[in-house]
């Protein structure tokens, strides 16, 4: 037998001499392999192994407790000694303390933020094979709206799907409303927008949670209908809504077979749903989203190249150029929605905020090192190892931290309502718990303990004690690049942050101030009934004449509704394989005067000329688009209903700023009456409440029995940049944190360096210099680290703000005024700490100062 | 001084009774022989470095060994005082085990 195999394995010796640790700890040891090999003669290698293993596992306890005693006590030493480092310079500590704990509380909020936006659709059980049908544009648009038909012809020739639906949204083609009758017999009835059709595959495809109902068989009846949890209890209060009836536009009666919750992280939204009484095959209206699910086992890749050109092979009419077919992960929808890039900002910001956080905390603990040179010296001569010193310095950085971590959960829990008011979500501080934010807090609070507390620990342990005493500072030489680097650093990350901060008030102002071409203010919009419908020309008459309304109209939208987009269009000189996509508007008299529209050219629809109502209006971008050079007159033709073109109205605003705007053509064309979906009423800013009254009174005179509902269009303009604004003002008040925080580092700094200077300025003063050279003299160096600082951070803040301002189709120009003023904001944030202690310590009284010891 | 607890003694009382040869394995060896209890090593070392502090044992090297993996044994022998501590806790044991609450305690 070989000598290895006598022995037990070293490994196991390993774990031993870990756990026991004694000073007898070799005599153990020895004892034990003597005993081992004995054992092993006489009873067998394995019976040994055994023991071996019985010893190990019984010394575990014992090492634990002796590990806690051990510890106990040494942290209470820590303890003593991080309280008296916090008494003896307050203001330190509180800075570094502060900072710590305002940074990690950002880097919480951002990080709740960053989670909640990556777990759109995750809930869903299928969510790895379930795609959305996209369409790539000749011009590299992707368009989530498909042509119905679709889906059907996909699932139809690619085995791989095994399954689609169409989403059908009808609330967003005509008015809807829905009626119940409660139990005490009243008509509960209200206007509805997120209706929806699907496939009746529907739930097997998305696994959204079912209050009621079963998902397999809750949309097998046609006249079946899915109610969104919310929407169950608007109609039906606490009562049970299953197998009760909804009237639809009372014309269908619908049976309540399923309540679902859908959950705030889902793209798809709808408060009512309806399975499609046929499929949808043969239309191939190009309107709304599709889904497909996969095959479990699908080659994604190979399918994508596949269903590319599937459109162009089989749509039944002719295309303008090549339209690539794709799919979507589902996960991946709703951050294609122009937020990836908000995600990366804002995780670059917290980033930016720990890593500032970071910076001040070890700045502190560097800068205050030099006075405790002295102390690891004494340390050492009375016997510490260099060993424990790293670790009292740690380990007092790791207390420091996890006092700020305190500190930052409890702000975080401050502000948290405030970021759900400003970003419209309901987070909770409850994800914290979860391994995987556990695991990042976790590794913050090791690396903020890290990054502040390495310096100290290292370099200050491996002093020599002689020179400590003697009064030598260690890392001296060292000191000044590294702390040169780290507060260049900081302020160049200010300065980036200011000049992002200012780029996107900008352009938000930018947004606010742009004319839209139209103006929503003190309108408001009643759903249209088929009553009204009938009666308009009366209802809209008699209301009239009350002085409070200005004007009447109906409209299918309002002019910066969702897009209602249409190939459907002809006119003289168009490529006659060219299929336009073209803007419609289908409207009543006076859209044009109730929004206030720019007529640039010819006139607006007239009452008095029955003609009209054949005759078009059409934008600017029309104009071009269609390449007329004296558009009125022009014969136009719309899904085959022929008139000419009467007048051109300003370019409008009728999406989000983002896009541009595109050729649209409005009609007052009855055929398409059945399309209204609106009554729009501009009113008088006075005396509101009683315009408003008389309206409610008027159509509930003209529409008996009609529920009636109304909503004011500014609210629906600021919705739709709502989401913009809350990014911007979230991402400003994280830049001003972050800001905030370096200002409170420069701030520990230079009272830092004023203070190791007192002796020396109390000096200068005696020999006669001025308090404002004093000033430049301490306050000189800082300066001139702001000014690189601006120097390195202006092109990295224009590329970026030059990305950003890409999203948009309407921008604010990137001037220099811009980074100019950033330069001048950076040095205030500078000056005003540094300009704060220089003073103090430049009028300070030398006698005093120098008495100082 | 405080009494010798039934671990101490026996640890003691083992060393002495080895004499020369009173090393960890041995002495771990002699008390599971006589008793009948094994002892971990961690509980054996603990009592003898405690031993060692009291001035009842002193510990001398021994050589390195190859069956010990190059390790030195720690040899115990026992001090005066420790044989003072024993006998004291012999009369201790003696003055509360009286010939009759023996009796009385068998018949039970």
């Amino acid at each position: 037998m070989t000598e290895k195999n006598t022995s037990p394995p070293k490994i196991l010796q390993k774990m031993l001499r870990f756990l026991v640790n004694r000073r007898s700890n070799e005599a153990i040891l020895g004892d034990l392999e003597e005993e081992f090999i004995s054992t092993a003669e006489t009873q067998g290698r394995h019976r040994a192994l055994l023991n071996y293993w019985r010893t190990i596992i019984i010394s575990i306890p014992s090492f634990l407790k002796n590990q806690l005693c051990w510890s106990a006590t040494m942290f209470k030493n820590t303890l003593k000694i991080v309280w008296r480092n916090i008494l003896k310079s307050p203001l330190t500590a509180v800075i570094s303390i502060t900072g710590l704990a305002v940074g990690m509380a950002c880097f919480i909020l951002i990080s709740l933020w960053v989670r909640d936006e990556l777990s759109y659709d995750t809930f869903l059980e299928k969510k790895d094979r379930l795609y959305l049908v996209t369409i790539t544009h000749p011009n590299d648009i992707v368009d989530f709206n498909v042509p119905y038909a679709l889906p059907y012809y996909l699932a139809e020739n690619f085995p791989e799907i095994s399954q689609l639906t169409p989403v059908y949204e009808l609330g967003n083609l005509s008015s809807c409303y829905l009626r119940t009758t409660s139990l005490e017999g009243d008509t509960i009835t209200y206007y509805e927008k997120n209706l929806v059709l699907v496939d009746p595959g529907f739930f097997s495809m998305f696994s959204f949670p079912f209050i009621h109902g079963q998902p397999e068989t809750a949309l097998t009846a046609p006249n079946a209908v899915i109610l969104r949890d919310k929407a169950a209890e608007k109609y039906f209060g606490k009562e049970n809504p299953m197998g009760k009836k909804l009237t639809f536009n009372d014309r269908q009666d619908l049976v309540v077979s399923g309540v679902v919750h859908i959950p705030e992280n889902s793209h798809i939204q709808f408060d009512f749903l309806s399975p499609l009484e046929q499929p949808l095959s043969e239309d191939w209206n190009w309107r709304d989203q599709a889904y497909v699910l996969l095959e479990n086992n699908a080659d994604v890749d190979n399918l994508k190249e596949k269903i590319a050109g599937s459109l162009n092979e089989r749509a039944p009419y002719p295309l303008p150029g090549t339209f690539r077919v794709g799919l979507m992960p589902m996960t991946k929808v709703h951050l294609s929605f122009g937020r990836r890039i908000y995600v990366a900002i804002f995780s670059l910001i917290a980033v930016f905020i720990v890593a500032i956080a970071c910076v001040n905390a070890m700045n502190m603990s560097t800068a205050r090192a030099g006075g405790r040179a002295k102390e690891v010296g004494l340390r050492k001569v009375v016997g510490a190892y260099k060993r424990q010193l790293v670790t009292q310095f740690l380990s007092e950085s790791l207390l420091t931290t996890l006092l700020a971590l305190f500190l930052s959960l409890f702000l975080a829990r401050l502000f948290l309502p405030l970021l759900n008011t400003m970003s419209s979500k309901t987070m909770s501080l409850l994800p914290l718990l979860d391994h995987q934010l556990l695991f990042i807090l976790g590794g913050l609070t090791l690396l903020v303990t890290a990054g502040s507390g390495i310096y100290p620990a290292f370099i200050l342990s491996s002093a020599k004690p002689v020179n400590t005493l003697k009064g030598f500072r260690p890392g001296r030489k060292r000191r000044p690049f590294l702390r040169l680097a780290t507060v260049v650093g900081q302020f160049t990350i200010s300065v980036l942050l200011i000049a992002c901060t200012l780029v996107v008030f900008k352009q938000l102002t930018y947004m606010r101030n742009k004319p839209l071409g139209f103006t929503a203010d003190s309108v408001i919009r009643i759903p249209i009934n088929q009553a009204l419908k009938a009666r308009f020309l009366s209802f809209k008459n008699e209301l009239l004449q009350n002085p409070g309304i200005l004007n009447v109209t109906a409209g299918q939208a309002f002019p910066f509704d969702e897009d209602y987009k249409t190939g459907g269009v002809e006119w003289r000189g168009k490529d006659p394989n060219m299929i336009p996509n073209v803007r419609y508007s289908i409207s009543h008299f006076d859209y044009i005067e109730t929004f206030d529209m720019e007529i640039v050219e010819g006139r607006s629809f007239l009452k008095e000329n029955t003609s009209d109502r054949y005759n078009f209006v059409i934008n600017e971008e029309a104009v071009r688009y269609m390449g007329f050079e004296h558009p009125i007159g022009q014969r136009l033709k719309f899904w085959n209903q022929e008139g000419q073109v009467i007048g051109v109205v300003k370019n409008f605003h009728h999406v989000s700023l983002h896009r541009e705007i595109m050729p649209q053509i409005l009609t007052i064309n009855p055929r398409f009456s059945e399309a209204l979906r609106f009554i729009f009423i501009k009113i008088s800013p006075e005396n509101i409440p009683g315009s408003l009254a008389h309206i409610q009174k008027m159509s509930e005179k003209w529409a008996p029995g009609y529920p009636y509902s109304f909503a004011f269009l500014d609210n629906d303009l600021q919705a739709l940049y709502s989401s913009e604004k809350s990014l911007g003002r979230i991402f400003s008040v994280f830049a001003v944190l972050a800001i905030f925080i370096s200002c409170l580092g420069i701030f520990g700094l230079s009272a830092y360096s004023a203070e190791q200077r007192t002796k020396e300025i109390g000096i200068r003063k005696v020999l006669g210099a001025s308090s404002p050279k004093i000033l430049s003299l301490l306050s000189k160096d800082f300066f001139l680290w702001v000014l690189a600082a601006n120097i390195i951070a202006w092109p990295i803040a224009f590329w970026a703000m030059h990305k950003w301002l890409q999203t948009f189709a309407y921008r604010t120009v990137l001037n220099p005024g811009v980074f100019f003023l950033s330069a001048v904001l950076s040095f205030l944030t500078a000056a005003l700490p540094i300009g704060y202690q220089s003073l103090k310590a430049s009028s300070a009284d030398p006698v005093k100062t120098l008495k100082y010891e | 001084m405080k009494d010798l607890n039934l671990t101490e003694e026996m640890v003691l009382l083992a060393v002495w009774k080895l004499n020369e040869d009173a090393y960890g394995v041995k002495i771990r060896q002699r008390i599971s022989h006589e008793t009948g209890r094994s002892f971990p090593y961690g509980t054996l070392y603990s009592t003898l470095e405690k031993m060692e502090k009291k001035g009842f044992l002193i510990m001398t090297l021994g050589d390195p060994l190859p069956q010990r993996g190059g390790r030195r044994k720690h040899y115990y022998s026992i001090t005066p005082a420790g044989i003072k501590a024993l006998k004291t806790a012999l009369s201790l044991k003696k003055i509360l085990w009286d010939t009759e609450t023996e009796k009385a305690l068998l018949k039970n």
